[in-house]
């Protein structure tokens, strides 16, 4: 009874080890895998390419949105994407870009037909509405 | 009957002489004013065909990258001169502009321009280590697509020119009376600021810098090469400077110029565009010239 009492102590306390184990590793947020603030805060934006980022053809990506603060999913009203080369001041053809919000998934959108129009350092400029909250977040992608 | 004839080869030897002589250190570059006169011509056209090709995009951090606009960019130039005195002349140019990509083209009529240069300095065959020095002005209007409001930015095709209106003051020095050519010239361009949707947009200042040498094998034919570094400062959008966005261009030159006649002459150039040194936020590409040009 006693060595049973005994193994049951301890299969608590490593189960409680191992609970705070997990409390203190560093979790997986958007941040820690590469992801921008918007500009006043109102989301967090990670963009994931999945074909790309190319030149002179089509790219894709998935845009997934995250309170700013806590870096959970949330809710997106609106999303529009301009890709933009501050460096030559302009942008490139937007006439091909699809986005489309991912079924079952919070503040998830997949976006095809991104069209960089030449090689170099772009600003993918993601304008999302928030809660009513209008904001913008830049990412930074250099196309071959 | 042969005292006429070397009256008239004297003739011929002092056009042809003094042609070879006053030209200019940014004419023939590819770059600058296509047509100079020279002090003994009061009129004169230029018919320049010209090709561009194999573009690649220089990006901000100087490297090679994918260029998708045209892959070929044709230029027709027109240009007349007069010339009011032989220290003085005006030209105007007009260029129609063809680009192509695979089987696609557009044409459109490029932005005119308006120079004038005046000889502070004039050459002088009795003391031939005086250069000629001139002073110039210029305007170009922008009246084409640029890629600030083309309806086409998937291929550029309908892009013909910068968006931007420029005007330009410069200083041309050309030591022409030996068989050694040499010259320096540098102009300042000061780009006019454009809005496109809602966004003031103003390039940086520029300067051109050209330095030519060259050669003179007969009065008839001449042979010059050279290099220009086109500078450029940042460009503004509503006052904020864009990060990155200076220009730097080392282009390089050869040109060939045959004269047929005391009056016509031909001249093939070869060039290319960021072809050494450190460049950024422009193009390379080859190009090739072909122009006729004929006085009055």
């Amino acid at each position: 009874m006693q060595t049973l009492l005994r193994l049951s102590l301890w299969v608590f306390l490593c189960q409680a080890c191992s609970t705070h184990n997990k409390a203190d590793a560093p979790a997986v947020t958007p941040a820690s895998t590469g992801g921008v603030a918007s500009k006043n805060a109102t989301f967090f934006l990670k963009m994931d390419w999945t074909t790309g980022p190319k030149s002179a053809a089509t790219s894709a990506a998935t845009l997934s949105f995250y309170d700013a603060n806590h870096h959970q999913p949330i809710s997106v009203d609106s999303v529009a994407v301009v890709p933009w080369m501050t460096s030559m001041g302009h942008g490139t053809a937007m006439k091909d870009q699809k986005i489309v919000p991912v079924p079952g998934q919070v503040g998830r959108f997949t976006i095809d037909g991104i069209y960089l129009i030449m090689g170099g350092p772009w600003d993918i400029r993601v304008t999302a509405k928030v809660n009513g909250s209008v904001d913008t977040a830049t990412v930074a992608v250099t196309a071959p | 009957m042969r005292h006429r004839r070397l009256v008239a080869s004297l003739l011929v030897g002092l056009l042809l002489g003094s042609s070879q002589a006053f030209a200019c250190a940014s004419c023939g570059s590819g770059g600058d004013d296509p047509l100079i006169l020279y002090p003994n011509e009061v009129d004169k056209v230029y018919v320049g065909f010209a090709r561009a090709t194999a573009f690649k995009n220089v990006d901000a951090d100087g490297r090679f990258s994918t260029s998708g606009g045209p892959t070929n960019k044709d230029t027709l130039t027109l240009a007349y001169g007069h010339g009011f005195s032989p220290r003085a002349f005006v030209t105007g140019t007009l260029p129609w502009l063809r680009n192509s990509r695979q089987e696609a083209t557009q044409t459109s009529l490029g932005d005119p321009s308006l120079a004038a240069r005046y000889a502070l300095v004039m050459a002088s065959m009795a003391e031939p280590l005086i250069p000629q020095v001139q002073i110039l002005v210029g305007y170009k209007q922008s009246m084409t697509h640029s890629i600030h409001d083309s309806a086409d930015l998937k291929t550029e095709l309908d892009v013909f020119g910068t968006g931007f209106s420029e005007a330009k003051l410069g200083v041309d020095m050309w030591f022409g009376q030996l068989d050694w050519l040499a010259g320096a010239a540098f102009n300042v361009i000061k780009p006019l600021p454009h809005i496109y949707d809602g966004v003031r947009y103003e390039p940086g200042l520029a300067s051109r810098s050209t330095l030519t040498a060259g050669y003179v094998f007969s009065t008839a034919c001449k042979t010059t090469f050279g290099a220009n570094l086109l500078a450029r400062g940042s460009l503004r959008a509503d006052g904020v400077v864009q990060t990155d966005s200076e220009q730097l261009n080392h282009s390089v030159f050869v040109t060939q110029d045959w004269l047929i006649s005391p009056v016509e002459s031909w001249r093939l150039s070869l060039s290319r565009q960021a072809a050494f040194g450190a460049n950024k936020n422009t193009a390379r590409s080859d190009g090739v010239n072909l122009a006729y040009l004929r006085s009055w």
